[in-house]
């Protein structure tokens, strides 16, 4: 999804004049230098802000060239539509629901789901999915340590658990 | 001498063998597949070097960046598809070498200019590194200011396309990074009242986003399947190669010397040496008429190039802490995570991480011969492993390891939001390099800034008032001005031509 830059310098002057306006609410220095937090956020706002504005009249002088917005092939296909909004929704649902349902039970649901619908193969997504979240889960949970949540698999932690 | 004697041995432990192996092989899969590149596997391996000691860490992402770099050569000869970005400049040259029946040539001729021109690198990174340190060492906060911001302006003005939109990025990054607690009074800022925030963005989970999450993105959008490989057969990859790279020795050392020099320079990643190697090797080609239509001699001078040159990006990476592209700035960030501050001083306090580091690249090198050939061999296989497949598998890693950091869900949450702006950026022409770049390195660029003033007591003049300080100050300053005067002398240059 291509913005022209003549949409996409004023999203850009946005993003500064938001950066100056946070930059001005954080606490004067009252000793030292006189340069407080607030400085660097500012020089960064004004760059943004000139940059963005520049962008703009390059937008501008281009305007008839330049169509507004171009969109990929994708928009076309729901296939692929459906492809990316299952990726993010996967990572979504991961976020709102592994610590309820735990590591093993919503990082299955992530891969399985993402693997039917990039392959449509429901038999070979299983297989996969079930191998791969075994051995992120032994690699990482059991081998590195790394605290994934257990969830409502809490009561069963000390069976699944290979050491 | 005694030193690399240490770190020798210190490498030879059969555990840091095992991982630089496995590193190897990884690096190899994933630059041999198109649509992962050299700095995904990197991004990816972060998390699991999270839990090794800082030298097989470090060596597992220097065999795994040089492996990945020479692994785009090989789709690039068999499918026309760069394996990774660095590939591209004679990306059309190896297939159509390929499809003249070739292949073997061109892809010994990868794997042998790869090995030797990353191997040149390693003994000049070896030997001119430290010359660095030593002269560092006398570099105060004034010198580290214009460093960084020399380092962050030149990265924003050679990355890809304009350098609006490479300012703009670095500008984004530079944002990111001031989220988080401010250095000098420990006053929350841009933290937006998250406690999750005060220790800034999580670097890592910004990595995978960027490199990971926003490549399995683009891979969900894209409706091109790849095309069918020109050749299943690959016979012998070394035959005959010795005469033809003795034929092209002058591409080949300028390689070398293209991809040495292009390393160190802030901004300038391996793609970068490998399209001025081409173009330099086209300009000075011992048959320009022959080379137009394809053969050996750019490959030989590029495949060179680009292994030399990540090879020596490390010299300011270690040296001065001032990454010049994505793949040092990983580094760079891994260093800290182990909290190691690089610099001229780590020579001094960790010389034998320093040279087991610089060593591994000695090692990697050479183990590239052997490796590359197995992969060159399986080629077939390696890029037959379906996409589809692939593509989830590594969606689950990004989570996890994204996870693995610091154990809370909100790098998670870090990883997906990046991953969309990652995207969005690349969709709309924006580097990503500069936006990195800025995450990694702005806290530093305040840092310095602030520590600089509080030692001139506000004098902003002091930050020219010693000659390597100034010298910089003054090359960035131009730097700044250039588009300006760019922009002035065409306006002159059009006014006299209407006149």
């Amino acid at each position: 999804m291509k913005l022209s830059d003549i949409l996409m310098g004023p999203i850009i002057v946005g993003i500064g004049i938001v950066a100056l306006i946070a930059a001005s609410m954080q606490p004067k220095p009252f000793f030292g230098t006189g340069y407080g937090g607030g400085l660097f956020p500012t020089v960064v706002g004004c760059g943004l802000l000139l940059a963005g504005a520049l962008l703009t009249l390059n937008g501008w002088k281009e305007r008839a060239s330049q169509p507004l917005v171009v969109i990929g092939d994708w928009i076309r296909s729901p296939r692929h539509i459906a492809n990316a909004a299952v990726v993010l929704g996967a990572l979504l649902f991961y976020i709102l629901f592994s610590k309820s349902l735990g590591f093993i039970l919503a990082g299955f649901v992530v891969i399985f789901v993402t693997l039917l619908q990039f392959t449509r193969a429901p038999v070979r997504s299983l297989i996969v999915a079930v191998a791969t979240t075994l051995v992120v889960k032994i690699g990482f949970q059991d081998v590195l340590l790394v605290p994934l949540p257990w969830g409502i698999l809490e009561p069963y932690a000390g069976v699944l658990t290979w050491r | 001498m005694e030193v690399i004697y240490d770190a020798f041995l210190a490498l030879m432990r059969l555990d840091v063998l095992l991982v630089i192996l496995l590193a190897s092989i990884f690096g190899l899969f994933v630059g041999a597949i198109p649509g992962l590149t050299a700095t995904m596997a990197v991004a990816l391996l972060v998390p699991v070097t999270f839990f090794m000691d800082p030298l097989p860490a470090i060596a597992a992402i220097v065999s795994a960046s040089a492996m990945a770099i020479f692994a785009g050569d090989i789709p690039s000869a068999l499918l026309r598809i760069p394996g990774t970005p660095s590939s591209a400049a004679y990306t059309d040259v190896a297939y159509k070498l390929t499809m003249a029946g070739k292949g073997e040539l061109v892809l010994g001729a990868c794997v042998v200019t790869s090995a030797v021109g990353g191997l040149f690198g390693g003994v000049f990174l070896m030997f001119f590194a430290p010359a660095v340190a030593k002269f560092a060492l006398n570099m105060s906060s004034y010198e580290y200011f214009w460093l960084v911001c020399l380092g962050l302006t030149s990265a924003a003005f050679i990355a890809p396309g304009s350098a609006i939109k490479g300012m703009i990025s670095l500008f984004l990054g530079l944002l990111v990074a001031m989220v988080g607690l401010f250095p000098v009074t420990g006053q929350p800022r841009f933290t937006f009242g998250s406690t999750a925030l005060y220790g800034g963005v999580g670097l890592v989970a910004t990595l995978i986003g960027m490199f990971a999450i926003a490549e399995i993105l683009r891979y969900a959008l894209s409706r091109d399947p790849l095309p069918p490989m020109a050749t299943n057969k690959i016979g012998n990859i070394f035959k005959g190669l010795a005469p033809e790279l003795w034929r092209y020795r002058r591409g080949f050392g300028s390689g070398i010397v293209v991809g040495t020099v292009t390393g160190p320079l802030p901004g300038a990643g391996a793609d970068i040496a490998a399209w001025i190697s081409y173009a330099l090797s086209r300009r000075f080609s011992i048959n320009r008429k022959e080379f137009d239509k394809g053969n050996l001699e750019g490959i030989v001078a590029a495949g060179a190039a680009n292994n030399a040159s990540v090879s020596t990006s490390y010299v300011p990476a270690t040296v001065l802490g001032i990454p010049g592209d994505s793949m040092t700035a990983i580094v760079i960030g891994v260093l800290f995570i182990k909290g190691l501050t690089p610099g001229p001083a780590i020579f001094q306090n960790q010389p034998t991480l320093i040279y087991g580091i610089f060593l591994s690249f000695i090692l990697a090198n050479l183990l590239m011969i052997p490796l590359g050939y197995a992969a060159i061999k399986l080629s077939r296989y390696i890029l037959d492993v379906p996409r589809a497949y692939l593509m989830p598998i590594i969606l689950l890693f990004c989570v996890v390891g994204a996870f693995a950091m610091d154990n809370t869900l909100s790098a998670v949450v870090t990883m997906l939001v990046f991953g969309v702006v990652g995207w969005f950026m690349e969709e709309n022409g924006f580097p990503i390099a500069p936006a990195l770049l800025g995450v990694v390195l702005g806290r530093m660029l305040e840092e310095t800034f602030l520590t600089s003033m509080i030692k001139a007591q506000g004098d902003f003049l002091q930050f020219f008032s010693r000659p390597i300080s100034a010298t910089l100050g003054v090359i960035t300053i131009l730097i700044w001005l250039s588009p300006l005067v760019m922009l002035l002398l065409k306006r002159a240059g059009r006014r006299r031509a209407e006149a």
